[in-house]
């Protein structure tokens, strides 16, 4: 899968360079919606439940928002939107049952939000997505909303991966467990390398970094932030690209049914190992209680946040929503 | 000439930080890289982690004081210093200094209150015998005590935008209980109101009760 990536890096640039230098400045002058993308590298992690309350929070803020169930296998976003089974998802789409997708977006509770479903035939759907994963980027870039919110499918497979590193922000989901931590090490492990693997300037350096990917590689490479010294010594100029690349990788940390001090505290212990082991900036945006408005919001089949709006649940979400557009300082920033 | 290492990127800091952050760091990175930390078991093996550890403790063997950091900025170029005793003094590694005695990492501030108000007796019972505590009464005894809130946050070494919720009870402004309690103790102590834990306690109770009377109205 060639470029991906330089769908958007040139062309965002130039636009960018257009906008005034605000972290989040709408970009007006292409009406490009902002692209979230919601991953965790294991279920369970709460992606859904970030998903869908911080879309519902992105539309009471008065913007246009579409959330958009990518978990082909196991769809629900749209029970915790509070949504009937759509009739029509993202299936219909790759099977070209129509072109458009904003014919298969439905209206929820929320005015200004609107989701797609997944797919409810999974089997035929996961392998025709490989293919047809940069039309539907190219397509999001052309639908009139401020704000899409992806909703990834658990595990760390290249489709995943890839809109993970494709969106404009990524939100990484975790738990304060051993095996959560983990997976989120793993699932940033293989964005970084895919990142680097579709940069076409840096073509020349794959038997590298494909040796550097191996975790018993013989170049000595004991963690992804040597490979980045490595290459820089054999090419100054590619290590300025490796350099220019990895500062694209840039994952807001949320960590998910904290019940302990220790719990809080874990998000800035991951932010600052991501920064020794990947040389990555990660961003420690907030976190959210384990709570049962939680489970009783699932149940009910409504977003915690307008089930609950006065709880503590809800004001977590409320000030992690906050922090992710930049109106309030994280938990642990850049 | 060998390159000296940048021991705020060890930290995780940047060179404007406070000496407050640069402890605050330290401690977090000796959690973050101790034997049974959850966010670096999988990453990094026990050999490893000591690497780091000893890194770490270099790092703030140096940054920790305040006349070594000093050094280390001008020796860097961080900071701008005319004195060559003090890049000298640098130019060796980082061991030539000799190790310092043990510190004590609580340092009292001294700070005194601006307001001048008069004694009074009644209102000194009252605080003695109070049974709870609420963010009016908070304010109610640190205007008594005479300190503005830039003063208090100084003495007890939160932000004054958290003083501030404390005293109007704004929860959304707040941390998590786990860490509010702790900082009701602060407060209480700076302001010499006595059984600070009990009501501590009573201030997050009331919170509770006032979350949970809200979610039962919104349901």
């Amino acid at each position: 899968m060639e470029g991906l990536d330089s769908i958007f890096s040139v062309s965002k640039e130039e636009t960018l360079q257009k906008v005034q230098q605000q972290p989040y400045a709408k970009k007006d002058l292409r009406n490009w919606p902002r692209i979230w993308a919601v991953g965790g590298g294991k279920g369970g992690v709460g992606k859904s439940l970030i998903s869908a309350n911080f879309s519902w929070l992105l539309a009471q803020e008065g913007k246009r928002v579409l959330a958009i169930d990518l978990d082909l296998g196991g769809s629900n976003l749209h029970t915790c939107l509070g949504v009937n089974p759509p009739r029509y998802g993202l299936g219909d789409w790759i099977h070209r049952r129509t072109d458009n997708l904003f014919d298969l977006a439905t209206p929820t509770a929320q005015p200004g939000l609107m989701m797609i479903s997944g797919s409810s035939d999974p089997l035929s759907v996961t392998s025709q997505m490989e293919e047809r994963k940069k039309d539907l980027f190219s397509e999001l870039t052309n639908l009139p909303f401020d704000e899409i919110v992806l909703d990834l499918g658990a595990g760390s497979t290249a489709l995943t991966i890839d809109f993970f590193n494709c969106a404009d922000e990524g939100i990484l989901s975790i738990l304060p467990e051993p095996t959560s931590v983990e997976n989120a090490y793993r699932f940033i492990r293989m964005a970084y390398y895919r990142k680097l693997l579709l940069c076409p300037e840096l073509k020349n350096f794959m038997p590298v970094i494909e040796e550097g990917a191996d975790t018993k590689n013989t170049l000595g490479v004991r963690s992804p932030s040597d490979l980045k010294e490595i290459i820089s010594r054999l090419d100054p100029i590619a290590g300025e690209v490796f350099e220019r690349e990895l500062a694209k990788i840039k994952p807001n940390i949320v960590v998910n049914q904290v019940r302990t001090s220790q719990d809080i505290e874990i998000g800035k212990s991951i932010c600052g190992v991501c920064r020794r082991y990947f040389g990555i900036n990660a961003r420690y945006a907030g976190y959210i209680d384990y709570e049962n408005s939680v489970w009783k919001a699932v149940r009910m089949k409504r977003p915690a946040v307008a089930e609950f709006p006065r709880s503590i649940l809800a004001a977590r979400i409320s000030r992690l929503t906050k922090a992710l557009l930049g109106e309030e300082s994280a938990i642990f920033p850049r | 000439m060998q390159k000296r290492k940048n021991l705020y990127l060890v930290l995780d800091l940047t060179q404007h930080c406070s000496q407050n952050d640069i402890l605050h760091a330290y401690n977090r990175a000796k959690t973050t890289y101790s034997r049974d930390s959850l966010a670096s078991y999988s990453l990094y093996d026990d050999n490893a982690k000591e690497g780091i550890l000893k890194e770490i403790e270099d790092a703030y063997f140096v940054l920790g004081d305040a006349r070594k950091r000093q050094a280390y900025d001008i020796a860097m170029g961080f900071r701008e210093g005319s004195s060559e005793k003090m890049q000298n003094n640098f130019a060796h590694d980082v061991h030539s200094f000799t190790k310092p005695e043990p510190k004590e990492y609580k340092k009292k501030v001294e700070i005194t209150p601006q307001i001048k108000v008069d004694k009074n007796p009644a209102f000194e019972e009252e605080i003695q015998n109070a049974k709870s505590l609420t963010g009016a009464f908070i304010r109610a005894i640190r205007i008594y005590r005479g300190y503005t809130e830039d003063q208090l946050a100084g003495l007890c070494q939160l932000k004054t935008d958290h003083i501030l919720a404390l005293e109007e009870e704004r929860p959304l402004n707040l941390h998590h209980p786990v860490y509010l309690r702790g900082h009701l103790i602060i407060i209480c102590e700076a302001l010499q109101i006595p059984r600070t834990a009990e009501l501590a306690k009573t201030y997050i109770q009331k919170l509770q009760q006032e979350d949970k009377l809200a979610r039962s109205k919104s349901l």
